[in-house]
């Protein structure tokens, strides 16, 4: 996916034109902070990151020989999140922190499930939810498609690995999500 | 991991990955298959559902961006 406008912003960048940069910045500020805020869960770990991307990003344009910058540029988030969660505590990008504790804590308080603690949230809440509660393989692949529209084989290079896993994640990442939101999901 | 062929199609149309050959063999899936209908309506709608869920995601703080700029400024020094 060649997208010529990055290509030229990149270009104009490398030749002395501030602006580009800031250009780049601001179009794809939505996805990518979107995608590091909900693989981190931590507003303050994902600007730090959102950040650090870019300055390997500034660091490395020079040297930048891609067409896929959208893509290298998810490439470098995903290090640094692995990074990041590993420091902090290995389980966290295992497990959803934030919602897992945040549903226990609702049913004990409420004597209610996890399940009736989801129904109780708008059809938005439950789906961010829902996507919060996925692996965080699955949770990955379901982001780079939704929040970037990255291609596959873009995002089995980002994981390393295969394109059929990246596909069969993204596939088990649906299952869940048909299942846990049930109606919601139904309607779409 | 494992996932059947027609899920695989359809989430390779999707992403704009499917070659002409699996094009055709998906439209004939579709045809056979109201499941697979019901989930391809699906799969081009999820897209549109999250970004609406995430509509209200809230973007880095200005001092986030700022530090960007000062750094692009401080290379642009130490290039010259």
């Amino acid at each position: 996916m060649v997208n010529s406008t990055d290509s030229e912003a990149i270009e104009r960048y490398r030749q002395g034109d501030a602006e580009a940069l800031s250009e780049l910045v601001e179009c794809y500020r939505r996805p990518l902070f979107g995608f590091i805020l909900r693989m981190t869960r931590k507003n303050e770990d994902a600007e730090d990151i959102f950040q650090e991307v870019w300055l390997k990003a500034i660091h490395n344009l020079p040297r930048y020989r891609d067409n896929r910058f959208l893509s290298w540029l998810f490439r470098i988030a995903h290090n640094l999140v692995i990074d990041r969660v590993r420091r902090r505590k290995p389980e966290v990008y295992m497990d959803d922190e934030d919602t897992t504790e945040r549903l226990a804590y609702h049913a004990s308080q409420e004597n209610h499930s996890p399940v009736a603690a989801l129904q109780e949230q708008d059809m938005h809440g439950r789906i961010r939810t829902a996507v919060g509660l996925l692996p965080a393989n699955q949770r990955e692949v379901f982001l780079m498609r939704m929040e970037a529209d990255l291609p596959f084989k873009d995002i089995a290079r980002i994981q390393k690995t295969s394109i059929n896993t990246a596909l069969a994640r993204m596939s088990y990442a649906l299952d869940k999500l048909r299942k846990t939101l049930a109606e919601d999901y139904a309607q779409l | 991991m494992k996932i059947n062929e027609i899920d695989k199609l359809l989430l390779l149309s999707q992403s704009g990955e499917l070659s002409a050959r699996n094009r055709k063999r998906l439209e004939l899936m579709l045809a056979a298959d109201p499941s697979a209908r019901k989930k391809a309506e699906e799969l081009d709608n999820l897209r549109d559902v999250w970004q609406q869920a995430t509509a209200d995601t809230p973007f880095p703080s200005p001092s986030v961006l700022q530090g960007i700029r000062q750094l692009r400024r401080a290379r642009e020094t130490c290039r010259r």
